[in-house]
Parts: structure tokens; C-alpha cells; sequence
């Protein structure tokens, strides 16, 4: 008999190296590969950033109004001008950013609770549970989601966490239907069958195998709802349904400068810039992360 | 090189080992390299090889011994970001290399035909057998519709697939693998093209399947005078059905013979080794495995000496050091290397 | 041959006092698929593993040996339990397998384990090679939290991997080297009985060679037993004590290596032989070698009678109508043909001739 060979590898440095070359080491590599991705973050994190510390950046109170200039144009004092009632649009801008931020947020983070769990569920029990999932898929679908949303509102009122939950509950099916794919097609990875071949127990495998390699597509499609949402939330204010007085956000403004357009376009422009910028630099921001954390789906 | 291709002993029917004259592909000092983000793969460091018509040339190697990106080089089908760094690369004489885009899709197809790894990825699942065929044949031979569908029958019949005219009009989803593959070589050779290569056509497959389409593809072959490239890691194939042999490793030529010089008289101790490892159908359980110890090489670098050198029993210092070149051992077989081994002394496994 | 291998019989004494590691019979595999049909669905059933029986010794190998689609790989899957089977009994040690609960099922699963045909995939991609081989000593408590790290590292080391493998992830490892991760990770548990399945067709030739080694060396020190599958005859016919040849679910022949290879009675385990490529360029030419023709028929409709009857050129009416059972041909060598004898005659491959010694 030939005695045990010894497998000449690749060359190993002799002192310990922790995770040199993890998934996420190695996503993060890809990351920082594309300029587009790499700017897209840097002001989506600027965006978040702005929402954060809005309270303390804010140049004026954001109520406070100055009925001695009003709907002027951008000067020293106010940097992007008044609105009709002498209130500071920058300072607008900032809060209706934490706003429309904490919505953005927010609403995904509710249909990931709720859909996450309930696709994983579906998937791992199968059966009855499964067959009630995909049902309640089809009845969710059949929903306008943004009416389902505005009826929330009419029946419920609204605040910013009203808001937050109404639009994402109707986002939901989404995060399950994703979790769940992710859990079939995991479940039948190689590497799974050798952990129940080793004994480990259903929940075992869900939570430490299955899981950690589902989060990447997970992670990608909260940051894409991200951009629909703030568009969303938009345009519920917009449309007089969404914050109210006196809370700022982005989409109130436009409806509540559309008519001064002639006069102080500014005041229109800059929360559509806003809108604009932010719902831009999520999109590539997840399209970004997307290439990073699941380069196969290209 | 003027090689003259030698035969096998008087009494032994075999193929012959093909014509002379210039070769009908010719690859001279071909390297192939591959930037990556951290690093380059070096996939072929100074490839040379040829092929005549009517002979079978077998190319055989391990992972990372360059032999696909080898048949994807003479299609000018490297996947990027691989690209070709230095060489030649003639097809009757003239230079594929510094073809135009649009002479190389002639070319391909036209008089180069390639048999791809994998039978069951190679056809395009949304369209039928037939529309396959009408593709080809009308982009090379402007054939039209009717006369590429007669064309079709015929090319399905002439690898044996039973009932053609129904057949044709099938997806490819409803043919076994087998049945994709004979598929997958008619249309190589629909448009009746001198060179063939096949890459691995048979790794996919059942081994009584293989040896069906090697069989039927030594036929094809014979009846047209073509020549072939069949790219394998499988020495028994090779033995079977090829006439010349070219043995890879880490982008180089190691050694190069008759199919029946190398295995008779194999030179390089890669090649030796090689052959030892082989399991073989034996009468009695043989309790030995022969191993070559280490790892076939990730080629990131380009190296001095000999690629061998790491994992060769005779390795010298020379070998750590200067790479061997390719050089004749005997009139048409080369061997890459300082010290080959001696046949005339060769102790039996 | 000494030792257990000499007790060749398919009886339950071969390997000791309390009867074979492993005793399955009667195994059957189906599985239901939904065909077409959007109001009226019909059944169509996949006859994966049609009544396949063998028994397997302490310190043995069984090979089992056949192509794509012949049941292999879901009998290797299906005798630790990995899936449930149809019918049939799986005795492992003696116990019955359908009767274990899940906690016993769960225990016993630390004597017997697999090792898989695609070594990468085999290993979760996010944790490092040290959790990997772990994993096993983890759920099952085998080792205090201390000592893990020293019983990797002995793994490690007992497969040939160098000891910092464990900060490492499977993608920084070739095809071979995730191989030998798999190995150390099945053999963690101190298992009895490994089924290998495909161990070896995704790697090189000479890294192919070295697994086996090592198989064949951890088999010595550890007194394991292997189910070996493959569909290589030259690989299963290094590795085995014992072979058995499937073909569409069913076992065709079954029986100590060496007869087998000397000389096959069933037809289509000579037409195996016949269609495996030598390496040796004067053998391969001069051999009247011929090759089996047409194609395996589906399992979702096995043709009556004699399974291979559709391609087997000694077939005849009885072949097409009644199906033949194993039957002894001759010391522990059981096949399941009406002609086998015939077909030894007959030689109709032209395999019986060209076998070297």
C-alpha cells in the first residue's frame, strides 16, 4: 500500500489568517470594481446620513416661518430660497429627507419580517403551509398594491410609521416569494444533503446553511424596493394623501409649490432633485450590490 | 518539422496515420494569457503542434493544461478576458490570427467545425433540429430552405439517429444526450469542413454512448479525409482513436509521438507517470496505486524551468531552473526535458 | 484474497457475528411525477431502483457499477436513509432502518456517512474549511468545545491537508483538495460504513489516483467498510472486494471481483467491458470490439421482460416476456440473464478474449 499522500496545495503562509478570503472580503473586492456602484453608494449613504442628523444640520427650525421673505429665491440666508410661507427650503429638504428616508427604510423592513419568515416556512414545511403560501401570493397579487395602500390610509390615518407599515405590508409577497425560492433551491445543494447526511436537524440546516447563503439575493432586493418606495411615499404626499402638515417631505412640497411654479421654480425643482438623486442612488446602489454579492445572475 | 508520421507494425490493421505535405493546421509558439483581477493566468506559454488531413491528432492533459483554450484559440474563440500574446496559428497556410471578423466566421463552421464539451448546453433549446441545421447551412452554403432541409435529413442519417424526417422537427430537450451529440457532430460537419475539433466530446456521456459517437466519429472522419483534433484527459480514448499524440501540462508541450511510440516508449516522466496512474481494466485486483504526488499547477506565473518540475521523481537542479525545450528524442517524437526517460532501461511497474 | 473478503457468498455471514454491516433487500425507489395535463392530472412513475438486494461485510467494498440513470447513486442515497425508499428493508447493524425514529435515525447516522460526487459543491461555500469538518463533531457532541481544534487538525492531517486548511474557504481549494475536506469531514463521526458516491469522476487522472489511495490506506487504518459507486470499471475494479452491475434499477450481476472481471455472464456487463477504451494503442486496434447499440430506455417505462432485451443481441422471446431473477452461476456469483452461459459462450462483445492480466 502507498502511504498517505500529501496534497501539495497552494502555497499557505505559516502564521494564522483569519476569514482572508470570505464571502464578504471577496463581494466587497467585486464592490469597489464598479465606479458607478461605488459613487452610488457613497451618496446613498450621504442621503442617510442627511435624514440622521437632520435636527442638527438643519441651518433654520423647520417650522419656523419667516413671512418677511417669502417664495424668494436663493440667497446668503436661505441657500435654496423660502417657500410660501417664509419657511427655509433647504431645512425642508433636510427634514423631508429624514422622512421620506425612515419611510424608505422603513417599509421594506416590514414586508422582510413579515415575508422572510413566512417564505422560509413555506418552503421548509411544505405541505398544507406551502399550498396556503402560494394562495395568499395570488390573493395578494390580485391587490393594487398602492390602492391597498391608500386604503390603509383613508381607513387608519396617516403618520410617518403608518406610512411605513401600510406600503410595506403590501410589499410582502415579495420578500416571500424571493426567501422561499431561495430555500428550495438551496435545499437542494450538495453541501445540504451533507449536513443531514451528518445528522444535523431541519432547523440546524435552515438557520446555518441555508440562510447565510440566501442573504446575498436578499440584501439586493431590499435595497430595490428602496427606490420604489420613496417614489411611493411621494406620491401619496403629493397627492395630499401621504404627510401632512406640518412635517416635511419631499413629495408635500411639490404639491404645495406646483402652483408658485412660475414664479420661484425652485422651490419645485429642488424636491424633485431630491426624489430624483435618492431614488437614483439606490437603484445603483442594488444594481451595485447585486453584481458584488450574486455575480452569477448577470 | 518534417515529420513522416510513423506506422504501426505490418499485420496489425489499423487508420492510417495520415498524409504528408504541409499540415492543414500548424499552431507555432502560441501563448494564450488571461489578465484577471489579481493575477494572470498564463493558460499556454509557446504551443506548437500540427495536424495533416486524414490524421487524428489526440491532445491530452490534465486541468489547467491549457488544451481547451487551445481548441478556443484556433476558433479565435478565447473567452475574454483571454487573449493571445504571441504565436501563429495557420489553417492551410495562412495566418487565422490576423483574420478579419468577418473571414473568421467563414472560416468557422465553414472549414473548421467544432464539437463543443457539452451536448446537453450546446443546442439552443427554443428552436428546433431543424432550424439548426438551416442556420448553418444557409450561412455557408446559401443553401435554401429546401435544400438545407434535404441537407438535414441527410446529415441526422449520416450519424444514426433513426427516423430523421420526424426527428427534425423535434426540440432538442426531447433527444437523449447521446442522440444531442451525433446531433452536435452533424452539424460540425454539415458544411463539410477539413479540420474538426472536438473538445471533449464524450466527458458527458455514458461510456457505451461514448463508444458509439467516438466510433461513428473515427468513421466520419476516415470517409472524408479530415483532419481532427481530439482534445481528452482519457488515455484510453486516445489510444483507441487518435494517430498522433500531444501530451499538455501547464500550458506547455511536454511530449509529443505516434500514439503508439508514446505509449510504447513514453519519454517525459509526466507522461510516465500519467500512464501508471491510469486505472486499468485488469484480471486480478492490482492492490498498488501508482500516484504522481502534488497538484496539477494554477499557471500564474510565468515560470522558469520546467512546469513538471515540483512534482517529477527525477527533477535536477537544471530542471528548477531551465525551461527544457521541445526537442526530438527519436524521428517524430519530442520530448520537454532534461533527463527523459530511458525505455531501453525502464524498469516495469 | 484472505480474511472477509473470502466469504463471498450473498448470505448474511460474510463480516462477522451479528451478520453483515449492511443488509438491504428488496429495495425499491419510485418516484411519483406529475405529468401533463392541466384538469385530469396523470401519474407518471420514475422506477428508479427496482428491487435491488446485497448484503456488505465489516472491513469490506462493495462496488456498484452502471450508467447514467441505472439506480446507483439513489440506492447509495437511499440505503443511509437520505431519502425514503418504496419498499424494501434497509438493515443497518442488524436494525431495521424504516423503524428508527428520528432521534435514533439521527444517532446511527454517526456510523455511517457519504462522501460526494462533486467535492465543491459538497462544502457550504460561506464557512471555512475548520467549521466544515467541525459540523459533525458539533451535532453530534463527540467532542468536548476544547478539543476541536485538535481533532480538525488530526483529520486534516490524516487526509494530507496542511493544518491552517481551517481559516481557509472551500473556493481557495481545488477539486482534489475539497475532496479530501469532504473525506475528513465524513470521517470525523468514526463511521463504519461510507457510501462514496462518484468520489472520483469530477477530479483529474492523477489526482483521481491519489484519493484512491488515500481511500484505500483510511480503509486499512480505520477498518472501514465502502459502498463504492461508480460507473468507471476500471476505477470499481481497484477499489472492490465485491461488484455489483446495475442496469435500470436492477441489479444484472453480482459478484467477487475477480470472477467478474475474468469472465462476465451478463451481456450488458460485457458490453460494458467492451465499450471501455483501453490505453494501449496495438489492444485497442486488434480486438474485434464491438459496441452495444441503441440507447437505455427510460425509467419512467422499462420494457417488460428482460430489461436490456431492447439492446442485447442475444435476446429472444423469453427475454422480451419473462424477467429473468439472480440466480447462481457460480461461487457467489449471481446473474440475472436466462442465457448467461450462452453468453460466455457466445462472447457477443467480443469482451471475454482481451483481458489483461
Amino acid at each position: 500500500m502507498t502511504a498517505v499522500p500529501v496534497a501539495a496545495g497552494p502555497p499557505v503562509p505559516t502564521a494564522a489568517r483569519r476569514s482572508s478570503d470570505s464571502f464578504w472580503h471577496a463581494a466587497w473586492y467585486r464592490y469597489r470594481q464598479n465606479r458607478l456602484a461605488l459613487v452610488a453608494g457613497v451618496v446613498a449613504v450621504f442621503i442617510l446620513l442627511v435624514g440622521i442628523l437632520a435636527p442638527w444640520i438643519a441651518p433654520h427650525s423647520d417650522t419656523a416661518t419667516d413671512l418677511s421673505s417669502v417664495l424668494a429665491g436663493a440667497s446668503w440666508h436661505h441657500w435654496l430660497g423660502t417657500d410660501q410661507i417664509g419657511r427655509d427650503t433647504l431645512t425642508r429638504a433636510i427634514w423631508g429627507d429624514r422622512t421620506s428616508m425612515t419611510v424608505a427604510i422603513g417599509a421594506p423592513v416590514v414586508g422582510l419580517v413579515i415575508g422572510l419568515p413566512l417564505g422560509i416556512l413555506a418552503g421548509w414545511w411544505g405541505g398544507v403551509f406551502d399550498w396556503v403560501t402560494l394562495r395568499l401570493y395570488e390573493l395578494f397579487q390580485m391587490v393594487p398594491t398602492i390602492l391597498a395602500a391608500l386604503l390603509f390610509i383613508i381607513v387608519f390615518g396617516v403618520n410617518v410609521w403608518k406610512l411605513a407599515l401600510f406600503i410595506g405590508i403590501t410589499l410582502w409577497v415579495g420578500f416571500s416569494r424571493l426567501a422561499r425560492a431561495q430555500y428550495l433551491a438551496l435545499r437542494e445543494r450538495d453541501f445540504v444533503h451533507a449536513a443531514r447526511a451528518l445528522g444535523a436537524p431541519s432547523w440546524r440546516i435552515t438557520l446555518v446553511h441555508i440562510l447565510p447563503n440566501a442573504v446575498g439575493p436578499i440584501i439586493v432586493f431590499f435595497v430595490q424596493q428602496i427606490p420604489y418606495v420613496i417614489f411611493t411615499a411621494a406620491g401619496f404626499s403629493f397627492l395630499g394623501l401621504g404627510i401632512q402638515d406640518p412635517l416635511a417631505d419631499w413629495g408635500k412640497m411639490i404639491n404645495d409649490s406646483v402652483t408658485y411654479l412660475p414664479i420661484d421654480a425652485l422651490l419645485v425643482l429642488v424636491p424633485i432633485g431630491c426624489i430624483g438623486l435618492a431614488c437614483l442612488s439606490f437603484s445603483f446602489l442594488g444594481d451595485g450590490l447585486r453584481d458584488a454579492l450574486d455575480p452569477t445572475s448577470r | 518539422m518534417s515529420d513522416q508520421g510513423q506506422g504501426p507494425a505490418v499485420g496489425v490493421a489499423t487508420k492510417g496515420p495520415g498524409g504528408s505535405g504541409t499540415p492543414l493546421l500548424e499552431i507555432r509558439d502560441l501563448s494564450v494569457s488571461f489578465p484577471l483581477e489579481r493575477s494572470t493566468i498564463h493558460a499556454l506559454q509557446g504551443l506548437s503542434l500540427h495536424v495533416r488531413a486524414g490524421e487524428r491528432l489526440g491532445v491530452v492533459g490534465e486541468s489547467g493544461s491549457g488544451k481547451s483554450v487551445t481548441a478556443q484559440s484556433v476558433m479565435r474563440m478565447v473567452p475574454s478576458p483571454g487573449r493571445v500574446t504571441s504565436g501563429q496559428i495557420l489553417f492551410e497556410g495562412h495566418d487565422i490570427l490576423g483574420l478579419s471578423s468577418a473571414a473568421m466566421h467563414d472560416v468557422r463552421g465553414g472549414q473548421i467545425g467544432m464539437i463543443p464539451q457539452n451536448p446537453l448546453s450546446s443546442l439552443n433549446p427554443v428552436i428546433t433540429i431543424e432550424s439548426h441545421f438551416l442556420e448553418v447551412l444557409s450561412l455557408h452554403l446559401g443553401l435554401s430552405k429546401a435544400q438545407g432541409r434535404q441537407r438535414a435529413v441527410e446529415a441526422l442519417r449520416s450519424v444514426g439517429i433513426p427516423d430523421p424526417l420526424t426527428r427534425i422537427h423535434e426540440y432538442p430537450h426531447r433527444l437523449s444526450g447521446g442522440q444531442r451529440q451525433r446531433v452536435i457532430i452533424a452539424l460540425a460537419m454539415a458544411c463539410q469542413p477539413r479540420l474538426l475539433i472536438a473538445d471533449e466530446p464524450t466527458t458527458a456521456l455514458d461510456v457505451t454512448i461514448q463508444a458509439q459517437i467516438l466510433e461513428l466519429m473515427d468513421d466520419l472522419v476516415a470517409s472524408s479525409n479530415l483532419g481532427a483534433v481530439l482534445i481528452t484527459h482519457n488515455l484510453g480514448i486516445v489510444a483507441g482513436h487518435c494517430d498522433r499524440v500531444v501530451v499538455m501540462y501547464a500550458g506547455r508541450v511536454m511530449e509529443t509521438a505516434t500514439v503508439f511510440d508514446l505509449f510504447d516508449r513514453p519519454s517525459h516522466p509526466y507522461t510516465v507517470g500519467l500512464l501508471r496512474c491510469v486505472p486499468r481494466l485488469t484480471r486480478t485486483r492490482s492492490r498498488v496505486f501508482e500516484t504522481i504526488p502534488g497538484l496539477p499547477p494554477q499557471v500564474t506565473t510565468i515560470s522558469t524551468g520546467c512546469p513538471f518540475a515540483p512534482r517529477c521523481p527525477r527533477a535536477a537542479d537544471r530542471c528548477r531552473t531551465e525551461t527544457p525545450p521541445l526537442e526530438p528524442l527519436a524521428p517524430a517524437h519530442l520530448v520537454a526535458c532534461w533527463d527523459p526517460v530511458d525505455q531501453g532501461a525502464a524498469v516495469a511497474k | 484474497m484472505t480474511g472477509p473478503v473470502a466469504q463471498s457468498t450473498n448470505g448474511p455471514q460474510a463480516g462477522g457475528d451479528r451478520g453483515p454491516l449492511l443488509e438491504v433487500h428488496d429495495l425499491v425507489v419510485h418516484y411519483h411525477i406529475r405529468g401533463p395535463g392541466k384538469v385530469v392530472r396523470s401519474h407518471e412513475t420514475v422506477h428508479a431502483v427496482d428491487g435491488v438486494s446485497f448484503s456488505l461485510g465489516s472491513h469490506q467494498t462493495l462496488g456498484l457499477v452502471g450508467e447514467s440513470g441505472c439506480g446507483k447513486s439513489t440506492t447509495g442515497r437511499t440505503v443511509l436513509y437520505l431519502e425514503r425508499p418504496t419498499s424494501g428493508t434497509v438493515r443497518f447493524e442488524g436494525r431495521d432502518l424504516s423503524s428508527l425514529r428520528a432521534g435514533a435515525l439521527k444517532d446511527l447516522r454517526r456510523h455511517m456517512q457519504i462522501v460526494f460526487q462533486d467535492p465543491v459543491g459538497a462544502l457550504n461555500p460561506r464557512h471555512t474549511v475548520g467549521q466544515l469538518i467541525a459540523e459533525p463533531l458539533v451535532l453530534h457532541n463527540l467532542v468536548p468545545r476544547r478539543q476541536r481544534r485538535r481533532r480538525v487538525e488530526e483529520l486534516l492531517e490524516l487526509v494530507g491537508l496542511p493544518a491552517d486548511a481551517v481559516y481557509r474557504f472551500p473556493h481557495e481549494f481545488s477539486g482534489g483538495q475539497c475532496q479530501r475536506i469532504g473525506i475528513a469531514r465524513s470521517l470525523a463521526v468514526e463511521p463504519a460504513l461510507v457510501v462514496l458516491d462518484e468520489p472520483v469522476s469530477a477530479l483529474d487522472v492523477s489526482v483521481q489516483a491519489q484519493i484512491l489511495a488515500l481511500l484505500t490506506d483510511l480503509q486499512t487504518r480505520l477498518g472501514l467498510s465502502y459502498l463504492f459507486i461508480a460507473h468507471d470499471l476500471a476505477v470499481v475494479g481497484q477499489m472492490s472486494d465485491r461488484v455489483a452491475v446495475m442496469y435500470l434499477g436492477k441489479i444484472v450481476e453480482l459478484a467477487d471481483r475477480d470472477p467478474l472481471y475474468a469472465r462476465p455472464h451478463h451481456p450488458y456487463t460485457q458490453a460494458l467491458f467492451a465499450a471501455i477504451p483501453v490505453p494501449d494503442p496495438v489492444a485497442s486496434r486488434e480486438k474485434a470490439r464491438v459496441v452495444v447499440a441503441g440507447e437505455v430506455p427510460s425509467s419512467l417505462a422499462p420494457p417488460p421482460g428482460c430489461r436490456f432485451h431492447t439492446r442485447c443481441p442475444l435476446a429472444q422471446e423469453r427475454c422480451r416476456s419473462e424477467e429473468p431473477l439472480l440466480r447462481t452461476v457460480g461461487d457467489g456469483h449471481d446473474v440475472a440473464c436466462h442465457f448467461a452461459e450462452e453468453a460466455v459462450r457466445a462472447d457477443p462483445f467480443g469482451t471475454l478474449v482481451e483481458l489483461r492480466a
